[in-house]
């Protein structure tokens, strides 16, 4: 399990990235999604999850749609045309910052090899 | 895999409406993911009031209402800044506040502007900060009104409060409409429409709300002075200690396990508040106490002395012209001191032996507004004060037919005693002499007055007494 301050600052990112590949989605199928890829490391709570997403619909990123499913309404939201653009730009943000610290991290250059 | 039924379904509506989510369509965005994860565990073979348990366990207490807190802070600005504002203010206004009244208390300077500033914050920033952020948080239309109301009655009610700490006019003017306002209209309408949709037990919320009621109730009664005060504020007392609290222990704070921090510190604030305000008023009213059963000592020992005096005279010669007029006296003194240890037995309800002692020993008495009822003869056809006025005109006119007075306009004897109306106030109203004496008066003050005459009595007899014996120029044959 990855701790949450980890996890804190990419979940916007992750959850762009998700609606990015797929079409659309629900909270609950993003929870599950982001579970079932991180093979359970990261398990996203819906009081991060929600004020996410309507922070995103909120600035026009996404836009949601209703449907009656199961014998109650399920909101779906999808990436609006900005939004892909947003996503891109901070899908490539993420990928930089992943890579950064993998460079911190590197024992030739950071500081694992004093440690050592 | 498992399908929750319609049934169900309106069961986790119903709970999450409770929790007062409306922000947009964060309800159903929450109702679908909880019964999605309830269908998950039933998936495990679990009963559906399980799987409901279990996951609420996992969202905990207030979980919901957090996610919607978290979500209009990300989203709007103006809450964020009321939230924030509204802590920052609020600490500060209650620290000015009790500094204020310290200051206040011990009569050091500028408790006037530390008062007025933590007045201007509470009730211009933080008081309508709080209604936004509540607004913003029960989303609901419906319940403007009640926003609306609680604002205008709480800022018209912290006015009063103000003008009246200030010493400022028009204090009681405020004082009324605002208290009246609140405990009313808001109160109930509070009761009206939060009543349907209660997280809580109804008895509970029912039981806390009158009986908060019935305390304002009794206070604005106390302040205006309309009978009935004390029952309701006992009632009141009585019903929140012996009902509210207990029934708020073994049904709300059980439930919820773990023994809330709010909790706690709502036990704490109360006793403070409750220690001092008691406390404070206490020192108060003790100190007046104090200076009230000094001057009556004085004036009980005064007269005393003077009563001493006279007898000795009378031992020595016995000027029959004068025997009239010291029977009068004395009768005069005992109906006095009838007076006096009737105001002492019908405050402690004691016998006349266990009163007599009480008064002797000048027991101050504060807080009794019985005094009326039966002292006034406006109430009571048989008030000791009738006869207690025609004998003390008598006793001036034959002070006046004895006496030669040499002071001009006004002589002694009236400076003494006067039984005519007097003008009160600003408007200079005439009040009747009793009235002006012994209308809502505290008996503590009217024991006082009587006090006061019994010595006037006894000094009015000395002056006659030596006036016939030293100097009988000054008495008319």
């Amino acid at each position: 399990m990855i701790p949450k301050e980890l996890v804190k600052g990419s979940l916007k990112s992750i959850v762009l990235k998700l609606l990015a590949e797929n079409n659309r989605m629900y909270g609950y199928e993003i929870t599950k999604e982001v579970e079932r890829l991180s093979e359970g490391k990261i398990k996203l709570t819906y009081g991060a999850l929600y004020p996410i997403l309507h922070k995103l619909e909120k600035e026009g990123v996404v836009v949601t749609e209703s449907k009656v499913v199961n014998n109650r309404n399920r909101i779906y939201y999808k990436l609006t045309e900005k939004g892909n653009t947003t996503a891109k730009e901070r899908i490539k943000e993420l990928e930089e910052f992943v890579q950064t610290i993998k460079i911190l991290l590197n024992p030739q250059t950071g500081f694992e090899s004093c440690v050592c | 895999m498992c399908l929750l039924s319609t049934e169900q379904i309106a069961i986790v509506t119903k709970d999450v409406k409770n929790e007062g989510i409306n922000f947009s369509h964060l309800q159903l965005d929450l109702i679908d993911h909880v019964c999605c994860d309830i269908e998950l565990h039933m998936d495990h073979g679990i009963s559906f009031n399980e799987s409901y348990e279990i996951v609420k366990k996992e969202f905990g207490i207030k979980g919901l209402r957090q996610i919607q807190q978290n979500t209009l802070m990300l989203i709007d600005k103006n809450y964020r800044i009321m939230k924030k504002s509204m802590k920052i203010i609020g600490v500060l206004a209650l620290a000015l506040m009790a500094f204020g009244a310290m200051f206040k208390i011990m009569h050091w300077p500028m408790a006037g502007v530390m008062l007025l500033a933590s007045f201007v914050f509470v009730a211009f920033v933080f008081f309508p900060a709080l209604l936004y952020v509540m607004y913003k948080e029960v989303n609901r239309k419906k319940q403007v009104a009640t926003y609306i109301i609680a604002f205008v009655g709480g800022i018209i009610f912290m006015t009063s409060v103000l003008f009246k700490v200030m010493h400022w006019p028009y204090a009681q003017l405020l004082f009324t409409p605002g208290l009246a306002i609140l405990t009313f209209v808001l109160i109930p309408l509070i009761i009206i429409q939060r009543i349907g949709s209660l997280k809580m037990n109804k008895t509970v919320f029912l039981v806390g709300l009158i009986s908060m009621m019935i305390i304002l109730w009794g206070i604005l009664f106390k302040m205006m002075h309309w009978p009935g005060a004390g029952v309701l504020l006992v009632a009141g007392g009585t019903l929140l200690v012996l009902a509210f609290v207990p029934l708020f222990y073994i049904i709300e704070v059980r439930k919820s396990e773990s023994l809330r921090i709010d909790f706690l510190f709502g036990i704490i604030a109360i006793s403070h508040f409750i220690i001092f305000s008691f406390l404070l008023s206490l020192t108060a009213s003790s100190g007046i106490l104090i200076d009230f059963n000094y001057q009556d000592n004085s004036f009980r020992a005064r007269a005393n002395y003077l009563h001493e005096n006279n007898t000795s005279i009378l031992e020595v010669n016995k000027p029959e012209i004068v025997t009239q007029f010291v029977n009068m006296a004395d009768s005069i003194y005992n109906e006095l001191e009838e007076i006096k240890l009737k105001v002492v037995r019908t405050h402690y309800e004691v016998s006349e032996e266990e009163a007599f002692l009480l008064n002797k020993k000048n027991s101050a008495i504060y807080n009794g507004d019985n005094l009326n009822r039966w002292l006034l003869s406006d109430y009571n056809a048989n008030s000791p004060l009738i006869q207690l006025k025609d004998d003390i005109e008598k006793f001036c006119e034959v002070y006046e037919i004895i006496m030669v007075d040499s002071l001009g306009q006004e002589s002694f004897i009236n400076q003494l005693f006067s039984t005519e109306k007097r003008a009160v106030g600003i408007n200079g109203d005439l009040k009747s002499w009793e009235d002006y004496y012994f209308k809502n008066r505290q008996p503590m003050v009217a024991l006082n007055t009587l006090s006061f005459w019994q010595y006037n009595i006894r000094l009015a007899e000395n002056k006659m007494l030596s006036a016939v014996v030293n100097n009988s120029k000054t008495i008319q044959r």
